[in-house]
């Protein structure tokens, strides 16, 4: 079992600390890449791409209220970046907002999670997405080459 | 005179035939000449020694009687004459030779003659060869003074014309016409007249003949006059031999007064001298009134033409009927009265040769006064009373008015309608007696209905009159303005509150020109409207009008085409109301509606921006927030999980404290987002099957609290027509609830269901839980507030708030009733 790329948009430090102690108590094997925000996030991503499609995380988290860049400009960027669209992105926000949910998954994002406040539930939800998005899910990271999709 | 120049005497019987109806139908005339006998009868007087002669010239036979009564000698001119031989009386004796009773008449008469020496005339008749002969013998004395000579003529013929006249005179006897034979005196004596002159004058021919009564006296005297002129200028004229009087009038011997024709022939002697008049003389009293009847009926009704088509009052045209009654009836004094109902007085509308001190004077029908007038008496006895001569009648002579007004002949009519009311009353009279008659009934009856006639319509009108009056009031006092204006836009009526409106008196304004007090800018429009009204359209409108201080008043004018009587548009009629003050009340309102509308979208708009504070405090609520709960959350466990040993018991329990603070505090951060969402969330009511949806609720809180025991009771297929997502609220709430509250009680029970009651549907959640106070049934329903301390029942106070809001969002009600200890039992409904 390859290890998982996760990238995480997230500017909280407090919330970047709570991350990794929860992966370390999910135990998978995950590499987590921290990206402060959008910004950082797509000079990552680009760099990362050009040195071959295997490079990409499986996943990208990201949280909804980011500087610099508004997390909706950054999911429109990489919605149009024919090498970066394809790559999941999990939304995991405290926020239930009607609209921050239909239009993350207006521009392309692919799951929505509540963050919870409890750090056991927490914990409870990287496990389930570690689980899903990195062992189930079959990406394009793993060397399918796709043609180019409008 | 003869056509030769020859003049004859003749005898003429003319008698005058009228049939049953006193028609007349043609003249018997019989006429002789008389010439010849005359003359022979005047010769044989003056001298015997011509009578041989004589006697070969005349027609009749001449007998000689001896002083011996014996016949002597006879002339004859025709032995046949004599219808018997001479041999047959010649020498013989008056006895032998004629029958008796003849002989002895003839015998006395001879001796008669012999004595006396003067002539008799005798007329005797024979039976002659089977036939009657009538014989008129003159028996004078012989010259030699012994001798007794007679002239005989056969008068048969005569005799016979005679008895057919008075053949004829009986007919005329029996009929209405009487025949006169007057004397040319001085004073008409009568000679002859037929038996039935009493029928018509009173007196008997006997009256007549014998001179008692003669015939000039029983002409009116009025007539007489005429008469009298009429008969000489007839006579003068000698050739003349009748004429016929225009109708005159006689007094009867009961003192009636009859109107008669009278034909008469004149009779002349041999010299021309007018010895008598002849003629007939006929009843024509009935004729004649009938005539006066028709003249008088024709006065009347040419007088009440008169009145109608001249007089436009009321008053005028009583006046002229009236007076056309009193003329047409030949009297001189008379009154109409119209019956006042409600004073019960005649009141005279009409009077014609009535002094001024009683003219106008009401006949009151009760009190005392009521008894000295005649008309009140006649209206309260309803008859029509006649009085030809009031000296006739004693009783009435207690009316003092009829004294006062030396009224002799009269005639009261009470006039009453088809409803036999009394509507007024008709009287008429004169100072002379019989100027009225019973013989007038027909007339009276016929004004009698004509007046009644009259005095409805003048009852009518009056109560139109008054009708109008009280229209004319109401028009005046109506609190809405009205205008009568015509073609020319002249004001022709005017009321009150149109005079408040504008500030004119009524004086000013009718006659004057409407269009002066109309606002320059809606001249325009009033012409437009006046052509509307000449089509006979009606319509509404608003006007400015300016008033006499020269402010605007702005009117509503509801106007329709006046018409008169014959339907031709004579005007408007228009009702005219002051909107000003409402009219500016109204843009008063507008205004103020204007402002209220800005001041509520202002408000809309702050309270737009309100929510979307809201909105904005609600993420920020469920995101800032939560973020550094999460952080507390997540470090506290981090410093149980890394520095657990250098922590004693009290430490880590304080950190395991604020982890459930934390806890406590994202649910109500939960709840308080689920609120305030609910209100802004949109409806989608489906039919919703609550029964399931309920069991789903109670599997999640079984799956939640595993080993709690509830017993749940939820009644089959409850369908209700609601937004699914919010009433699954409603449900999970009010259920959390139950479960929650029964957590300490033993045989802990949960019922949902539903009632049905007139269409309402109701919907129950009952537990047999720890109940609460009655007194704390408001409190329930409102955020924030908890009935028990939050060690005893977990929960934020906010659940049952937002259920209150989800039902009130579909229409419906909640409630709730409990007891402490004995459970509690929520009802909703939902619209």
């Amino acid at each position: 079992m390859s290890t998982g790329k996760i990238l995480l948009v997230e500017d909280d430090q407090n919330d970047i600390m709570l991350m990794e102690r929860a992966l370390e108590k999910v135990d998978l094997p995950l590499e987590l890449i921290i990206a402060r925000d959008g910004k950082e996030a797509l000079e990552y991503l680009r760099n990362e791409s050009n040195d071959g499609q295997e490079k990409l995380p499986s996943i990208i988290i990201l949280d909804l209220n980011m500087p610099r860049m508004s997390w909706l400009e950054f999911l429109k960027i990489l919605n149009q970046d024919s090498k970066l669209r394809r790559i999941p992105i999990v939304i995991l926000s405290s926020s239930i907002e009607t609209r921050d949910i239909c239009e993350s998954y207006d521009l392309g994002a692919n799951s929505y999670i509540q963050k919870p406040v409890e750090f056991e539930k927490f914990v409870d939800v990287l496990r389930m997405l570690g689980l899903y998005w990195i062992t189930l899910n079959i990406s394009t990271e793993r060397g399918i080459t796709c043609d180019r999709q409008s | 005179m003869t056509r030769t120049g020859e003049k004859r005497v003749i005898t003429w019987n003319t008698i005058i035939l009228r049939d049953a109806k006193n028609k007349f139908i043609g003249v018997i005339s019989s006429g002789e000449d008389v010439t010849k006998r005359k003359r022979a009868e005047d010769e044989l007087v003056a001298s015997e020694l011509r009578v041989r002669t004589l006697l070969q010239s005349i027609q009749d036979m001449v007998f000689v009687i001896d002083e011996t009564n014996h016949f002597s000698d006879y002339y004859v001119q025709k032995e046949d004459d004599l219808y018997t031989p001479p041999s047959r009386f010649i020498g013989k004796g008056i006895p032998d030779a004629l029958p008796e009773p003849l002989a002895s008449e003839l015998v006395k008469i001879v001796e008669d003659v012999r004595r006396t020496g003067e002539s008799v005339t005798h007329d005797y008749d024979l039976v002659i060869a089977g036939g009657r002969k009538w014989f008129s013998a003159i028996l004078s004395l012989h010259a030699d003074g012994k001798s007794v000579v007679a002239v005989v003529r056969d008068i048969t013929d005569q005799k016979k014309a005679l008895e057919e006249l008075e053949e004829a005179y009986k007919i005329i006897t029996v009929s209405s016409v009487v025949a006169f034979l007057w004397k040319n005196d001085d004073k008409w004596s009568v000679e002859f007249v037929t038996e039935n002159v009493h029928d018509l004058f009173g007196y008997s021919a006997d009256e007549w003949i014998s001179g008692t009564i003669r015939y000039a006296s029983v002409i009116h005297p009025d007539d007489l006059p005429r008469v009298i002129s009429e008969v000489s200028g007839f006579s003068e004229d000698a050739l003349c031999e009748s004429f016929i009087h225009e109708p005159y009038r006689i007094i009867t011997k009961n003192n009636e007064i009859r109107w008669v024709s009278d034909s008469t022939v004149i009779r002349r002697d041999t010299r021309g001298n007018i010895t008598h008049y002849q003629g007939v003389v006929t009843d024509i009293t009935d004729e004649r009134h009938a005539l006066q009847k028709v003249q008088r009926e024709r006065t009347v009704f040419k007088s009440i033409a008169k009145a109608a088509i001249h007089s436009e009052d009321a008053t005028e045209m009583a006046n002229l009927i009236l007076n056309g009654f009193i003329g047409a009836m030949g009297l001189e004094i008379g009154t109409l009265r119209l019956y006042d109902r409600k004073k019960s007085v005649l009141r005279p509308t009409a009077s014609v040769g009535i002094m001024n001190d009683l003219k106008d004077k009401d006949a009151p029908l009760k009190g005392p006064d009521s008894e000295s007038y005649f008309v009140s008496y006649a209206a309260k006895v309803r008859k029509r009373i006649i009085v030809p001569n009031i000296d006739e009648h004693p009783e009435y002579h207690s009316f003092k008015n009829l004294a006062k007004m030396n009224l002799k002949s009269f005639i009261v009519i009470p006039l009453f309608n088809a409803k036999k009311e009394l509507v007024g009353t008709f009287a008429a009279g004169s100072t002379e007696p019989y100027k009225v008659s019973f013989d007038d009934y027909e007339f009276y009856e016929a004004i009698e209905e004509l007046l009644v006639t009259l005095l409805e319509r003048e009852q009518t009108k009056q109560a139109y009159r008054m009708s109008l009056r009280r229209y004319r009031e109401l028009l005046t006092n109506l609190s809405e303005g009205i205008t009568i204006v015509d073609l020319d836009k002249k004001y022709v009526f005017v009321n009150k509150a149109f005079c408040n409106i504008i500030g004119y008196s009524e004086e000013e304004l009718v006659g004057t020109d409407s269009r002066v007090n109309v606002h320059p800018d809606d001249l325009e429009l009033i012409s437009q409207e006046t052509e509307a009204r000449k089509m006979g359209m009606p319509s509404t409108y608003r006007l400015r009008l300016i008033t006499k201080k020269g402010d605007v008043r702005i009117t509503r004018v509801s106007a329709i085409p006046s018409r008169d009587d014959f339907g031709e548009i004579e005007g408007t009629v228009a009702l005219v109301s002051d909107i000003t003050d409402r009219v500016r009340a109204e843009e008063e309102v507008k205004t103020l509606n204007i402002e209220l509308a800005k001041r509520v979208e202002d408000r809309t708009a702050e309270l737009q921006a309100a929510v979307s504070e809201l909105e904005a405090f609600a993420y920020t609520v469920s995101h800032d927030l939560r973020a550094p709960l999460r952080v507390i959350d997540g470090f506290s466990q981090a410093i149980l999980e890394d520095y657990s040993e250098t922590l004693d018991d009290v430490g880590r329990d304080f950190l395991r404290r604020i982890r459930v603070g934390v806890t406590n505090m994202s649910r109500l951060i939960e709840d308080i987002l689920g609120f305030s969402r609910v209100t802004r969330i949109d409806m989608d009511r489906v039919d919703v099957n609550l029964s399931r949806l309920a069991g789903e609720v109670v599997s999640e809180l079984r799956e939640l609290d595993p080993q709690r025991t509830v017993n749940v009771d939820i009644q089959p297929d409850i369908i209700a027509r609601c937004d699914k997502r919010l009433i699954r609220i409603v449900l999970h709430n009010l259920f959390e609830n139950a479960w929650k509250f029964t957590s300490q009680t033993d045989d802990p029970q949960i019922r949902f269901g539903m009632k049905e009651q007139d269409e309402t549907r109701t919907f129950y959640i009952q537990d047999n839980g720890i109940g609460f106070d009655k007194r704390d049934t408001e409190r329930l329903f409102k955020p924030f507030h908890r009935l028990h301390r939050s060690d005893e029942f977990e929960g934020s106070g906010i659940g049952l708030a937002t259920v209150t809001r989800i039902i009130s969002k579909h229409g419906g009600e909640i409630w709730a009733e409990g007891k402490v200890g004995k459970g509690a039992t929520f009802f909703f409904t939902l619209s």
